[in-house]
């Protein structure tokens, strides 16, 4: 009797145990047709697919495929000097009018802005399914996870802040800017000043900083050498010229981003990356041709070329020139020119870069002009220049408006339809009136400001 | 909250325990069993002495008379039960039989117990069951409606749902105005009143990804999807397992046998999660025990179209209207052209051109037969429905087979059934299009006599004018049909463990499989405007195949026990549901002739995928149930459930309900005993939850999708065969809390019966509030949720009113076997939205704006509104000056300007009072019955006068009203805006109060005549129950709206004749 009572309770106490944990799983019916996040994120390996899945997500038509490097941006930057005809392209003839109200131009700023948030959730997933499940990662893939989705994070949102922000130039620090996302949520967050965004950016930045490791010389993901280097970009909009010179210098200093004497072909000039973003071979293809080559063909005319790249400093002898080549447009049966994004056996052009280490040199130099230290700011320029096919300046300190006027032509320069140049305009805060190249007049409410779809 | 998740864990603890102890118990039980095998080994020998004690399995009372052999001679037991043979050899069979139980045998022994089974006697009619068990009604303190098959059958012969909502008037069919009586249409049903959003304001459309959540091409047995669809509909279960309600309706209803509707709390918070909005139990016949006999029953039903709410012009009038509308003036040949057309005699009714006179029939053949320990049944049914449009049909043929086995006291059923079923669209398109059509076009081609392919053919100021023929489409290889088989298979088992306990497991399977196709031939008017470069993307094929499997366990403990004037029942059991929904469609386009009319011949998928859908749901529902009588007059009964689905985040994997209810029958006391006017007075109330699972699947979790087509990495075509670069995006974001909303139910009834047996009365008054509907949030684009959507709960909608029944037996003689019976019942619901969400508020700003069709009521979901308000702006009627339509603005001042902003509630769409009445007579073994069914005080927006009068294109053909009452000159109080060829384009009328009208109606649902054949000539034939029946369905009716009705499908009229025998 006393057996059988021992045996009933030990089976039910069996019983209940097995039917409660095994009823909890099955109950936690996966959905068929997607892959759980439990399921995806459950190796090191899924937490990589989900981080190259933002990276492939920023090479969208809309974003840095197309629109956010030689396209819209580029016209915007003044990187091609056609006159667009608003029956061909109206997105880029209202872009070359700063139109910013023009419908369609809007539509792009909201598919900017949603794109970019997307990708943002996405990374603030990684974030916090990393820290519940950090058993997952070996060795140091835990920070090196983390650091690239925070930087990664800072990235987009120092994007979106100098696009839908206006600058500290304009507006100072405490004008209303972007909201900062720093966790996954359905619910809104209320936007940050520009100055407490900026902040955000720089603190996500210095904890990857300290996560990345300095010996990862990948160029496709953010690393430790692309955080030092966004934050020289960052410092630099927000004012802060002391820090921005340090992070600048410190990249240039590391001696890992040699520059180069010539490009052999390689117009994207991809050793001198320290963060650029694969595109597909085949879909950058189409990008290009959708704005290069047929029509809206965007392009230069020779004689600007000249203007940029010989008259003033210049000389012919600066390779850059070639950028602007006529013959890449006359192999596709047209007359355009930047071959930069035209992909050929040896033109890497899927490759888009998205901060080059000049760009640190320019901004040292331009920290260094303003802390009035002419010699170093010239000397950083001619760091430059030689490895361009340029000589040197025939002074060994330029004058303060000299020096400005030649960083402004070096940006103009190296960036050529990289979508950079815009950022430096509205960084600048310059008046649309000394934009150049200038062919269709901007409208009288222009704006750096690009449009909040919210 | 914290508090309700402790109870439902320790809930589910203590029933896993019951559980436990069963199978122990089982195990116990057959250990004594082996036992005595071991002890029968032993060598005979004589015993002495055998002292037999007969016991009742159930209650263990001693039974006396039972007849007993062992031995030599049999004998009786005593009054005690008890009887005491000599000398028995060991090894003898003692057999024991009583009447009115099953006879059983055993060794002999010493001292020997039998206990004897009652035989099952079919429980009181009005029992209550709600399948996982049963109480008598006396003790039950909940709201149920229990009709049964031969009463609904009475009423309509082939559709269940149109005969109970006459018996029933809680039991609420939504009449569609737009897809009247199409066969191929599942009605959408409701328990009192509102519990949900429609899905249309609860599901996020998100442009560019899939809906992951829903199925989208479901199967027709998918249940989970139909009840995402209508998320009012009450849970179906057949036979105690759930499905579908076209499943329901596809069955023959000749196997119904009883139909119990669960409401309130009492009656459905044991199915939990599944019970908020209401239970429909269907129970089918079980075959009847006896010789082998064969029933026959033949129908034919004849439809006719029911057209009488349509008044269109005639060819002279039309072209009278066209004229005096100017639509002439710049181009007379045309006039010349029709009216010579006119002349020669040409006047097509339209509205027959694509109708007909269907003559449907059913062939039911049933076999039964069988004893206690065996019982065996087949049934065989063929049921073709014709509608009324041509060419639309529905094909059933059901087969079934049921088998019972009796070992000892274990019960063993088996029922398996097959169902395919046919169903074809009418192939000439919508009704609305041959409302519309000119009487002055011929369809057919004058020459040929065929069907011609154009109607009209003129060129005017340069371009050709071509109208197409619709009834065209209707006489090429177009195809419009969804083929489905279902295999079922339930199996019950019933074990009579004794000691009052009772024993009940149920395992149900089924899968059923669905094939849609759908063909437009490229002659098809659709593709009549295709341009020359369009040629081969004319044609186009849709193929979708879809499946349905559910599952179904559950397991019942039953304990029973009467001690004195204390009567206790006590259920528990569970249940575990999985299901499985699959579906894959694909369309092909471009195809050449209409007579290549299979799948390959397309030319190019339309897509580039197929659409596919997966969708899986599982849940465990575990209940206990105690109720308690005391004295047959005070009853008390509580019941708690737990529930566990794979609809909710993971936070809230369980959800409790429970329910109390209490019932006193004034009628046991004292004080009401020998009365001639009251014979029953039972007043009832009850308390309690349930939920409702109806909600897209998959909410609670987080989940990612791959990109296909390229990965990150350097390099050519970003391909690359080592799969590093693989890149993952965010598809769903959970809400990790979400779970199922849940009704709070309160309801109060009185039953009375009085006038000796002759006057029966039910009220009830309810009131159910649901809270925490699962409604999308609204996310700004920073969040990141652009492509996808994340819910939660937030809603909330209460309905409340009261119910009535009542019958009456005028004449009651049995000895000359007349009755006349009237019936009268009725509902009164309300239903208020008492909370709604900011995903609400823009669903209704959506609704306001103009992409939205304004020309009809949108709806609009306000707190503390009607569900079915219509919503218009205040008209203020046609201004005599100026023949403009004048509004009051929101601001009291008048203007001529419709704004969407402006709009009131101008009426309710549910009526103050739903339900039905009838009366029946039967003299001797004729019946004859009229019944109808009823509503007033509810509103309508007469959607015909903006449609096809004020709005209407003169080009086709308008409604007869169209002509008078028009605005013409300054000073006329005219009813309608002056006419003009294009309503629309002039001067669009959009929801306005001055079509809002009263839609107060009558309508004779049936008419009846049932006659049984006297026995004397039936047995010429060798037959036996032999009946011939009549009955006629919606008749006629009379209505306060003149308005269409049935826009994409005509409503029909059915007459039906019906013989039935056995043999």
């Amino acid at each position: 009797m006393y057996n059988r009572g021992f045996k009933f309770y030990f089976l039910s106490a069996a019983l209940i145990i097995v039917s409660l944990t095994s009823c909890k799983k099955w109950l936690a019916a996966d959905p068929p047709l997607q892959v759980d996040e439990n399921i995806v994120l459950s190796t090191e390996q899924g937490f990589k697919e989900a981080l190259n899945g933002v990276y492939l997500q920023m090479g969208a038509k809309t974003l840095y495929g197309r629109d956010l490097t030689f396209g819209l941006m580029s016209v915007l930057g003044r990187s091609y000097d056609t006159t667009i005809s608003p029956a061909i392209a109206n997105l880029y003839y209202q872009g070359a009018r700063y139109n910013f109200q023009d419908p369609e131009l809007k539509a792009t700023f909201k598919d900017m802005w949603n794109n970019l948030y997307v990708s943002i959730a996405n990374l603030n997933n990684v974030l916090e399914s990393a820290e519940k499940r950090k058993t997952v990662f070996t060795g140091n893939n835990y920070n090196t996870i983390k650091g690239e989705a925070l930087a990664v994070r800072a990235f987009l949102h120092f994007e979106l802040l100098r696009m839908f922000a206006p600058s500290p130039a304009a507006a100072g620090l405490n004008a209303v800017s972007i909201p900062y996302v720093s966790k996954i949520s359905p619910y809104a967050v209320p936007a940050s000043t520009t100055g407490a965004a900026l902040d955000l950016c720089i603190a996500d930045l210095k904890a990857a900083e300290s996560l990345l490791s300095q010996t990862d010389m990948t160029t496709s993901r953010f690393t430790h050498w692309a955080v030092k280097s966004l934050l020289a970009r960052i410092y630099l909009y927000k004012g802060d010229l002391q820090n921005a010179q340090t992070y600048a210098l410190s990249v240039i200093n590391s001696n890992k981003f040699p520059l180069i004497t010539a490009v052999n072909n390689d117009w994207m000039m991809t050793k001198e990356h320290v963060f650029s973003l694969y595109s597909s071979l085949n879909i950058s293809t189409d990008y290009y041709k959708s704005v290069l080559n047929t029509n809206p063909a965007l392009g230069f005319t020779t004689q600007n070329q000249t203007a940029l790249y010989v008259t003033g400093g210049g000389a012919t002898t600066d390779f850059r020139r070639a950028f602007l080549d006529p013959t890449t447009g006359v192999a596709l049966g047209n007359t355009i020119m930047p071959r930069k994004a035209y992909a050929t056996a040896t033109n890497l052009a899927n490759v888009l870069p998205m901060i080059r280490v000049t760009e640190m040199y320019y901004i040292a130099a331009e920290c260094a002009t303003a802390s009035l230290d002419s010699i170093k700011a010239t000397d950083l320029l001619d760091s430059v220049r030689v490895h361009r096919g340029l000589p040197k300046y025939t002074l060994a300190a330029l004058k303060t408006d000299s020096l400005n006027i030649e960083i402004r032509k070096e940006y103009q320069k190296e960036f050529l339809s990289e979508g950079q140049m815009f950022y430096y305009y509205k960084r600048k805060n310059l008046p649309f009136a000394s934009l150049p190249f200038t062919k269709v007049p901007v409208v009288a409410d222009a704006s750096y400001v690009f449009i909040k779809p919210e | 909250m914290r508090q309700s998740t402790t109870i439902s864990f320790s809930m589910k603890r203590l029933l896993f325990a019951f559980i436990a102890c069963l199978f122990i118990n089982s195990g116990i039980f057959s250990e004594v069993f082996a036992q005595k095998k071991d002890e029968a080994r032993q060598v005979p020998k004589i015993i002495e002495k055998v002292r037999i004690s007969v016991l009742d399995l159930m209650d263990g009372t001693g039974l006396d008379s039972v007849y007993i052999t062992g031995g030599k001679k049999g004998q009786y037991t005593n009054e005690k039960g008890i009887v005491e043979i000599d000398s028995v050899p060991g090894g003898t069979m003692v057999f024991a039989s009583k009447n009115g139980y099953l006879a059983q045998s055993k060794k002999v022994k010493a001292n020997m117990q039998i206990r004897l089974a009652k035989k099952e006697i079919a429980s009181a009619a009005n029992d209550y069951r709600n399948g996982l068990y049963e109480r008598p009604a006396e003790h039950f303190s909940g709201a149920a409606t229990i009709v049964s098959g031969n009463d609904l059958r009475k009423i309509n012969p082939v559709n269940f749902i149109e005969a109970l909502k006459f018996y029933a008037p809680s039991f609420i069919v939504t009449r569609d105005i737009l897809n009247g009586d199409d066969p191929n249409v599942t009605p959408s049903v409701k328990i009192r009143g509102a519990y949900n959003f429609p899905a249309s304001a609860t599901i996020a459309s998100q442009s560019g990804t899939i809906s992951t959540g829903a199925q989208i091409n479901p199967s027709v047995g998918d249940f989970v999807a139909s009840n995402i669809a209508n998320p009012d509909q009450p849970v179906i279960l057949l036979n105690g397992v759930q499905v579908a309600l076209q499943t329901a309706l596809d069955i023959d209803i000749n196997r119904i046998e009883r139909i119990t509707i669960l409401k309130d709390a009492a009656a459905t918070a044991v199915y939990g999660v599944r019970g908020g909005t209401g239970v429909l139990y269907i129970q089918t016949k079980l075959p009847r025990k006896g010789d082998i006999s064969v029933t026959y029953s033949g129908q034919v039903q004849v439809t006719t179209p029911d057209l009488s709410s349509y008044s269109v012009l005639n060819a002279t009038e039309k072209l009278q209207l066209e004229q005096g509308a100017g639509f002439y003036t710049n181009n007379p040949s045309l006039y010349q052209s029709r009216i010579s057309e006119v002349n020669k005699g040409t006047n097509t009714n339209w509205l027959d051109a694509a109708t007909r006179t269907g003559a449907g029939s059913k062939h039911t053949l049933s076999l039964e037969g069988g004893d206690d320990d065996i019982n065996y049944g087949l049934d065989f049914s063929l049921n073709n429905i014709l509608g009324v449009m041509k060419g639309s049909d529905r094909k059933n043929v059901n087969l079934g087979g049921f088998i019972s086995t009796r070992l000892k006291n274990l019960v063993i059923i088996n029922y398996l059934s097959y169902l395919r079923s046919d169903a074809s669209n009418s192939t000439y398109g919508s009704f609305s299009d041959y409302a519309r059509q000119n009487p002055y076009w011929n369809p057919y081609d004058p020459g040929t006599g065929e069907m011609a392919r154009i109607l009209e053919d003129y060129t005017f100021q340069g371009n050709t004018v071509r109208f197409f023929n619709p009834a065209y489409n209707g006489t090429i290889s177009t195809t419009d049909k969804t083929v489905y088989s279902r295999l079922g298979n339930t199996t019950n088992i019933n074990w009579m463990m004794g000691y009052g306990f009772n024993l009940n497991a149920r395992f149900g399977i089924s899968k059923q499989s669905d094939e849609l196709n759908y063909f437009l031939p490229p002659t098809h008017t659709a593709f009549a405007n295709y341009t020359p470069t369009q040629f081969f993307q004319r044609g186009k094929y849709n193929q979708t195949s879809s499946e349905f499997t559910s599952l179904e366990g559950t397991l019942n403990l039953n304990y029973n026990k009467k001690s004195g004037l204390h009567q206790f029942y006590a259920s528990a059991g569970v249940t575990g549901l999985q299901t499985k929904s699959t579906s894959a469609g694909i369309e092909l386009v471009g195809f050449v002739t209409d007579k290549l009319s299979d799948l390959a011949f397309g030319n190019a998928y339309s897509n580039t995928r197929p659409t596919t859908g997966v969708i899986e749901t599982r849940l465990v529902s575990g209940y206990g149930n105690f109720a308690y009588s005391y004295d047959n007059r005070y009853q008390v009964e509580a019941t708690i459930n737990a529930d566990g689905s794979s609809q909710f985040g993971e936070n809230n994997r369980m959800a409790s309900h429970w329910s109390a209810g209490a019932s006193w029958n004034l009628h046991q006391e004292r004080f009401f005993h020998e009365n001639k006017i009251l014979n029953q007075l039972r007043v009832r109330a009850s308390v309690g939850t349930a939920g409702n699972q109806f909600f897209q699947s998959y909410l609670g979790h987080t989940y990612y999708n791959y990109y296909t087509d390229r990965q990150y990495i350097q390099g050519g075509s970003n391909s690359g065969t080592r799969g590093i670069g693989l890149g993952a995006f965010l598809t769903g974001f959970a809400n990790k809390n979400i779970k199922a909303p849940e009704t709070q139910k309160q309801n109060i009834g009185i039953d009375a019966v009085l006038l000796q047996n002759r006057l029966s009365f039910r009220v009830d008054a309810y009131r159910n509030k649901t809270n925490g509907i699962v409604l999308p949030v609204v996310s700004p684009a920073s969040t990141g949720f652009i492509n996808f959507t994340y819910y939660d709960n937030l809603g909330a909608i209460e309905n409340k009113g009261i119910e009535f029944d009542l019958n009456y037996a005028i004449i009651k003689n049995a000895k000359k076997g007349i009755v006349w019976n009237i019936r009268l019942n009725g509902i009164h619901n309300e239903d208020r939205i008492i909370a709604t969400s900011e995903w609400l508020d823009k669903v209704n700003k959506a609704n306001d704006a103009m992409p939205v069709d304004q020309t009809r009521p949108q709806p609009r979901y306000i707190n503390g509104q009607s569900l079915t308000a219509i919503w218009a702006v205040h008209s203020l009627g046609i201004d005599p000056a100026t023949g403009k339509e004048k509004f009051r603005k929101a601001n009291g001042t008048e203007t001529f300007t419709w704004d969407a902003a402006d709009k009131i509630t101008a009426g309710d769409m549910s009526p103050n009072w739903l339900g039905s009445f009838g009366t029946n007579v039967t003299v001797k073994n004729i019946t004859a019955g009229i019944y109808f069914n009823y509503q007033f005080g509810a509103k309508m927006y007469n959607q015909t006068l903006a449609d096809r009068l004020e709005n209407a294109d003169l080009t086709y053909n308008v409604d007869s009203r169209a002509a008078g009452n028009r605005w013409t000159r300054p000073g006329d109080n005219a009813l309608y805006k002056p006419l003009s060829l294009n309503g629309m384009a002039t001067s669009p009328t959009y929801a306005t109060t001055r079509f809002v009208e009263s839609n107060d109606f009558i309508n004779c649902s049936a008419i009846s005549l049932d006659y049984a054949i006297p026995q004397n000539i039936a047995d010429k034939i060798k037959a036996k129950n032999a009946r011939l029946g009549f009955v006629a369905n919606n008749v006629f009716s009379s209505g306060s709206v003149k308005a269409e009705k049935g826009i994409y499908y005509p409503f029909h009229r059915m007459y039906s004749f019906s013989i039935t025998a056995s043999f």
